[in-house]
């Protein structure tokens, strides 16, 4: 009862930390559209422009991975923590 | 021996070995590639001046030839120059003086001739006259001898001394 | 079906240290660059001849521009350690086409990597402002803001290693899921078939590839990128220098 009672609620963490995934998306869409706001304006800056939005995204997307990372974490690492406290 | 870490698992060994390994890779990359190509790259810079530096002497050696042979090429075109004057010069004097000389020869014949002209006209005259007086004379002559007498030969004889004296 | 995710595997112990597989495929990486270094440097001319001479040039002029135009021209000497960070993450990221586990995946070695950037943040600090300035930097702009001082400070380090290390351990997870899903799918398709013909897994066969170029090439090299241009980022800001 109790294992299963602990599975449901990493499994249920997890789903939520995923929910983490939101803002990276909505930021780096933002980023996106700006970025294609930019080479439309100056088709001459596109490599600039596509390199920087690269590195940007891959900042902003930080927070999503940590998201990522917890949910790694709930669904195959703490688990069998727990369950070896038990 | 087929054992698993788990899939966090912080060890400071492991930190430290990849840490060191970091490090380590970063010293052989420095000192393998960088460090040689590097090395090679400020020889090029240095050749590369070197040579810069070369051409610049040999262009400035080349202007300064330039210039001489300029400097000289001038004062030879001026020697010319001067040359073709004063011989210009010379030639226009030489004509000058020709003309004049054989304006001063026409001058003197056309003198010379002139009065040989005018002596040849009175010496004509003198004979014409001196001819003329003789028939004059003949005629005078002739006609006195045929008409004359005493009175008037004498008159004749006082008038021709009167007019001699007139004359 | 079971997917396990777990750490690297331990090879050996050696003197109370278990050497695992991704510390020698670290070596292996160590090893191979330092060959190709001795490959690419072997009779370097001024005028030069081989290819892999233009090569050796082009990188170190590349990354010495780069390095140059991030930082400052005052900070070219960090030019091989900005090298070896991106070399050793990018081939430890790429091990794992090779089916290795790439040392990337391991949160050990990012921490490593990050924690050697930290200190010489520090150092850095410590250089441009002093040791007394250093301290009193953490009590700015008041004193009571003290601890988050510290918080964002130690955030660095821990922000660049997760940072990396969930981007690769992303694609190493998500590709194990498909390929034990396509192994699934496969038993499905072909299960009934005799004998050994119900173990070929047929949809493995093309679709991981899709997943692993977005996952092993782009990712881990853009990854490998950021994690260089963070760290000449943070060290030039420690060193306060002008461009």
């Amino acid at each position: 009862m109790e294992k299963a009672i602990i599975l449901a609620a990493c499994a249920i963490g997890a789903g939520l930390s995923m929910i983490a995934g939101i803002g990276p998306g909505i930021g780096e869409g933002f980023a996106v559209g700006k970025a294609c706001e930019a080479i439309a304006r100056q088709p001459e800056s596109r490599g600039t422009v596509t390199s920087t939005m690269l590195m940007g995204c891959a900042v902003a997307e930080t927070t999503g991975i940590y998201g990522f990372v917890v949910a790694i974490l709930l669904l195959f690492v703490i688990p069998s923590m727990f369950l070896a406290m038990l | 021996m087929s054992e698993y870490l788990d899939f966090i698992d912080i060890d400071f060994w492991h930190i430290v070995m990849s840490m060191g390994n970091l490090v380590i890779l970063t010293a052989i990359v420095k000192k393998f590639l960088f460090k040689p190509v590097n090395d090679i790259l400020n020889k090029r810079k240095q050749e590369v001046d070197n040579f810069y530096f070369d051409a610049k002497e040999t262009l400035a050696a080349a202007q300064k030839d330039k210039t001489t042979y300029e400097g000289k090429l001038s004062a030879a075109d001026k020697e010319a120059a001067e040359i073709i004057n004063s011989a210009v010069q010379k030639a226009d004097k030489l004509t000058q003086d020709m003309i004049a000389d054989t304006k001063e020869k026409m001058n003197i014949l056309v003198k010379k001739t002139e009065s040989d002209i005018e002596t040849k006209k009175r010496n004509s005259v003198l004979e014409m006259k001196n001819e003329i007086s003789g028939l004059v004379i003949n005629l005078a002559e002739k006609v006195v001898r045929r008409e004359i007498t005493a009175d008037t030969h004498n008159e004749l004889i006082n008038v021709a001394i009167d007019n001699l004296y007139d004359d | 079906m079971n997917i396990e995710v777990t750490g690297a595997r331990i090879l050996f112990n050696f003197c109370g240290v278990n050497i695992t597989e991704i510390q020698v495929i670290s070596w292996t990486i160590i090893f191979i660059v330092f060959v190709l270094c001795r490959w690419l440097c072997r009779g370097l001319k001024v005028k030069p001849e081989a290819k892999r001479q233009i090569m050796a040039e082009y990188i170190v002029t590349s990354v010495q521009n780069l390095v140059g135009s991030t930082m400052s021209k005052a900070f070219e000497f960090f030019s091989p350690f900005i090298f070896a960070l991106m070399v050793l993450s990018s081939l430890s990221s790429l091990s794992s086409l090779l089916t290795f586990k790439p040392p990337t995946s391991d949160l050990n070695t990012l921490l490593g990597w990050s924690i050697l950037v930290f200190l010489m943040i520090i150092y850095y600090k410590i250089k441009s402002m002093g040791f007394g300035g250093y301290l009193k930097s953490y009590t700015e702009p008041i004193a009571v803001l003290t601890p988050f001082n510290i918080l964002s400070d130690l955030a660095v380090p821990v922000s660049m290693a997760f940072r990396h290390f969930g981007n690769v351990v992303s694609g190493v997870v998500i590709s194990s899921l498909v390929y034990g899903a396509l192994a699934s799918l496969s038993t499905c398709v072909l299960g009934s078939l005799p004998g050994i013909l119900s173990q070929i897994p047929i949809f493995q066969l093309g679709l991981p590839a899709v997943l692993s170029i977005y996952f092993d090439l782009f990712s881990s090299l853009l990854q490998a990128f950021i994690f260089c241009m963070l760290t000449m980022v943070y060290i030039k800001m420690a060193a306060n220098v002008e461009q």
